[in-house]
């Protein structure tokens, strides 16, 4: 018969186990996660749909526009652009980037930002902008990091040319 | 050594907690500074992580202070300190730990200051393909070294110097940001520093991989887990790798929350310690 300290003695070495097995299930999962992205061609919806097609894709980059305007950091590069033609391009892009069929017909990323000696501050005061207009639209956690990890590296043709 | 340790302490426990009130916080992205560990670097709870403290870019300044309170079956662990990073490239900070062992010595307790320093080789977090690369040093003094000598520990300070990789993928599993780190650290510490350095099993500097994982269910909460692998260089009792799983909570770059359900396994011969991880920290 047991007592209860064998018993107890028996039970506490799972900890670890379990741990060990949390851990390895990250990887697990990080594995399948990287499978499960691989479209299964017609039934998921393109990232454009996901933010609203094309409202949805308007409507975000002009929230996106107002949120650069109201930031201190970054709204002084933007003094003497021409916000018309900065919202069409942004848009096409976006459209483009998300799968919507569009063509962009603006510069490239690096073209676009030669010479302009973007800091890393203000790369990331974009990128909250982008997630404040984002959040502001109500759009989902997935989508937002789905257009997040397409304009993230972006980064080295913009940050410091 | 002592007063240097206190003049350094007042300078970062001053810089840490005057600057967020002076100016607004840094431009790096939410999260991006980690937590603070229980040794004073920024990173997990047990596990320091290849990021700077706080929030600032490559022309600010960063800056972090934080309390943490462990609490296992037979013991508690009370922890605080303070760190600036100066332009997303050197950390410096300063940790103090108080263990609680009154069930084995009944009005003792064992302290450690931790003075560290961290250099960011390459990369960064989100931004480049390769992961954020950080050499770290931490130099450890007992305070309370009569206890640990006593059991077969040889030293009252070491120096851990460790390699910490860092990156997080935006769109990770179920589209959510996911966050690994891997750390490789040389070190001679028992529990840490707490029971001193090397042993009458031990005395050489041993290589040990230490690891954490992390997903973001939103920007603000992140879930995760860590562990770390450790020496065993006393022959009085033995010394268990460690385990934990957390939740973070980064409300805004002012403030953060860990909570975390630790195994630290055995400590001076109780078994399977386990208990709640409480960490508060602010940022700049």
């Amino acid at each position: 018969m047991r007592t209860d300290s064998q018993a107890e003695y028996a039970f506490m070495p799972l900890y670890p186990r379990c741990l060990k097995a949390l851990i390895m299930g990250v990887f697990i999962v990080w594995h399948l996660g990287a499978c499960s992205v691989t479209p299964t061609a017609s039934s998921e919806r393109t990232l454009y749909e996901e933010l609203g097609g094309e409202a949805g894709v308007e409507q975000l980059t002009h929230d996106f526009i107002r949120q650069i305007a109201a930031d201190e950091r970054i709204k002084g590069r933007y003094r003497n652009s021409d916000i018309g033609r900065f919202h069409r391009m942004m848009v096409e892009q976006m459209c483009m980037e998300t799968g919507g069929g569009c063509t962009y017909t603006g510069d490239d990323m690096r073209q676009t930002h030669a010479g302009m000696k973007i800091t890393r501050v203000e790369f990331n005061a974009i990128v909250e902008a982008l997630m404040r207009a984002m959040d502001n639209n109500g759009i989902d956690q997935g989508v937002q990091n789905r257009l997040l990890a397409i304009y993230a590296p972006m980064h080295q043709d913009i940050v410091l040319r | 050594m002592t007063p240097i340790i206190r003049t350094l302490w007042l300078c970062l426990i001053l810089s840490a907690v005057v600057a967020p009130i002076q100016a607004a916080p840094g431009g790096r992205l939410i999260a991006t500074g980690g937590a603070m560990t229980v040794e004073g670097a920024a990173g997990g709870g047990i596990v320091p992580w290849a990021m700077l403290a706080g929030y600032g870019e490559d022309q600010e300044f960063g800056a972090a202070a934080w309390m943490t309170q462990v609490q296992p079956d037979d013991f508690s662990l009370q922890a605080y300190g303070a760190a600036v990073s100066l332009h997303n490239r050197v950390e410096l900070s300063i940790g103090k730990q108080r263990f609680d062992i009154e069930k084995v010595v009944p009005g003792e307790e064992l302290a450690q200051t931790i003075i560290g320093a961290k250099l960011r080789l390459n990369g960064d977090l989100i931004f480049s393909r390769l992961p954020q690369l950080t050499l770290g040093l931490q130099y450890k003094k007992n305070d309370t070294f009569a206890i640990p000598s006593s059991v077969g520990a040889r030293d009252d300070n070491g120096l851990d110097v460790y390699l910490a990789a860092s990156k997080l993928w935006l769109d990770g599993p179920f589209h959510r940001s996911f966050f690994l780190n891997t750390t490789l650290r040389a070190t001679k510490a028992n529990q840490g520093g707490l029971l001193g350095f090397g042993g009458d099993k031990g005395n050489r500097l041993e290589l040990m991989g230490e690891l954490s994982a992390g997903l973001f269910l939103t920007r603000q909460w992140v879930l995760g887990m860590e562990y770390r692998q450790k020496p065993d260089n006393l022959g009085f009792a033995r010394e268990d790798d460690w385990y934990d799983v957390f939740v973070g909570w980064f409300p805004n770059k002012r403030v953060s929350v860990v909570a975390a359900w630790s195994e630290l396994g055995s400590i001076t011969g109780f078994d399977d310690q386990t208990g709640v991880y409480l960490s508060l920290q602010v940022s700049q």
